[in-house]
């Protein structure tokens, strides 16, 4: 309760200072069966409007409570904070075989991207380099709701970690993915 | 570490990765001493570029799918005629290697840029030379086939050892005793072949002779009968490599190099040992 009152008032004063904030850092924990949990710091920020912070504070019954935002629902297939080997590797495999991963709640972490799209249009994903950092695999991060670019959004090249539903387009010998109705964090990592 | 591990091995594609990997740093090893003792050790360079060119003909051929069904034959059929030309040259046939060598990886770099299948061909190229993360992207048919192609070396040389010995060591005597040294030398050449095929999918084609050549050399370090210094450079490869996938997995490493890495600080270490001890076993 002191918490939720805490950032309330960290929200308010934010917006009575006369500057125009689109953005607010929202406290976040890292559920706990996160691979290398222990390693991580504590809290990181959650890109979010001043708006969405104080609905997310208020969304969930266990808020009202603890004070806590919003923490995310537990994915299918969890591949944030580990080694860039593995990451790079499901990804690929997921752009290999789509079928087994379609429809499934992933959270990824890695680099946020623009880019355009096939019709020009400006497309925002996440990407992932191998080891060697000459190869690259990227998924494209779809979001639900009036989001603004550059305001709601991390800037390029800025480490993320992103959560969505699967889905891909079938290309001759890959696949194009996307992660629908996502939700994007920033780490420290 | 241990839990963290433990994590990781629930992604099937790293078990399959280890078990893959494992398999072919065992059948890379012991062919690996009998080449090394033949002193065509530097065939491994020759024939993974040769197989580099052929994934790349297989790639412009809108063959990616069946791309084995090309680089098979090729690199089979390559290795039998320079194992053959390197006998008859008499000096090894390293001018030989040395140009087919460079021939196939140039003409193969070319063939995926003139007829470009992907849009980021360097990353492809990158990842086929270096073997940065090939082993963790393998499709279960894929790891069948390694796991088969794995097996049938095995069984020849399980089969053919003591042939295999005395063709190794003395071929002209092999042969004045009735041993058929031709068909011997094909079924080296074409396993060969089949290993150094496999060992891209591992460590990449630029890091193959790694694989076939660090086991067996350390082994010799501190062994001298050749059944000693092909279990010992069996059992010191599938450490290195397993040691290395581990690695690379845990930290982020290339797997390729990290591989080759690990095989070099076993080679220093025994060569140390044997410095200091001054012995063999």
């Amino acid at each position: 309760m002191k918490r939720a009152l805490m950032i309330i008032a960290a929200v308010l004063i934010c917006g009575c200072s006369g500057r125009k904030e689109q953005q607010t850092a929202v406290s976040y924990e890292v559920p706990s069966n996160t691979p290398v949990a222990e390693e991580l710091t504590p809290v990181e920020d959650m890109l979010v409007s001043e708006e969405e912070a104080q609905e997310l504070i208020q969304q969930t019954p266990e808020a009202e409570e603890t004070g806590k935002p919003r923490t995310p629902d537990e994915p299918d297939l969890n591949l944030a904070f580990m080694s860039s080997t593995v990451i790079y590797s499901e990804i690929y495999n997921m752009m290999m075989e789509p079928e087994d991963y379609a429809g499934k709640t992933i959270r990824v972490q890695g680099l946020f991207s623009t880019g355009d799209g096939k019709d020009g249009e400006l497309i925002f994903g996440v990407i992932v380099p191998d080891a060697t950092a000459c190869c690259v695999q990227g998924i494209e991060i779809r979001r639900e709701g009036d989001y603004v670019w550059p305001d709601d959004y991390p800037e390029n090249g800025e480490p993320i970690v992103v959560q969505g539903v699967l889905s891909y387009e079938k290309e001759e010998y890959t696949a194009w993915l996307a992660l629908e109705n996502a939700e994007i964090w920033l780490t420290n990592e | 570490m241990w839990n963290e591990l433990m994590q990781y091995l629930q992604f099937p594609f790293v078990r399959y990765a280890l078990i893959t990997g494992i398999l072919i740093s065992f059948t890379a090893s012991i062919l690996g001493v009998t080449l090394v003792l033949k002193r065509f050790a530097h065939i491994g360079d020759g024939l993974s570029h040769v197989a580099f060119g052929a994934m790349a003909a297989a790639s412009v051929l809108k063959m990616t799918n069946q791309k084995m069904l090309v680089i098979l034959p090729v690199t089979v059929l390559t290795a039998v005629l320079l194992l053959k030309q390197g006998r008859s040259s008499g000096n090894g046939g390293d001018a030989g290697i040395a140009m087919i060598s460079v021939a196939s990886l140039a003409a193969g770099y070319l063939m995926m840029n003139i007829f470009k299948t992907s849009s980021n061909v360097s990353a492809d190229v990158c990842t086929t030379l270096f073997g940065s993360t090939s082993i963790l992207t393998l499709t279960k048919a894929e790891v069948w086939l390694c796991v088969i192609l794995s097996a049938a070396v095995l069984a020849i040389y399980v089969v053919m050892y003591h042939r295999i010995f005395s063709v190794t060591f003395d071929e002209e005597f092999a042969r004045a005793t009735g041993v058929d040294t031709e068909k011997i030398n094909l079924l080296i050449a074409a396993a060969s072949a089949l290993v150094i095929v496999l060992a891209m999918n591992l460590v990449g084609s630029l890091l193959i002779s790694a694989l076939v050549v660090f086991p067996a050399v350390t082994a010799m370090t501190m062994f001298r009968s050749f059944k000693s210094v092909t279990i010992c450079a069996a059992v010191i490869s599938v450490i290195c490599a397993a040691s290395g996938m581990v690695f690379s997995i845990l930290k982020g490493t290339p797997v390729g190099s990290t591989i080759v890495a690990a095989d070099a600080i076993a080679w220093l270490l025994f060569s140390a040992v044997h410095m200091i001890t001054g012995r063999h076993a």
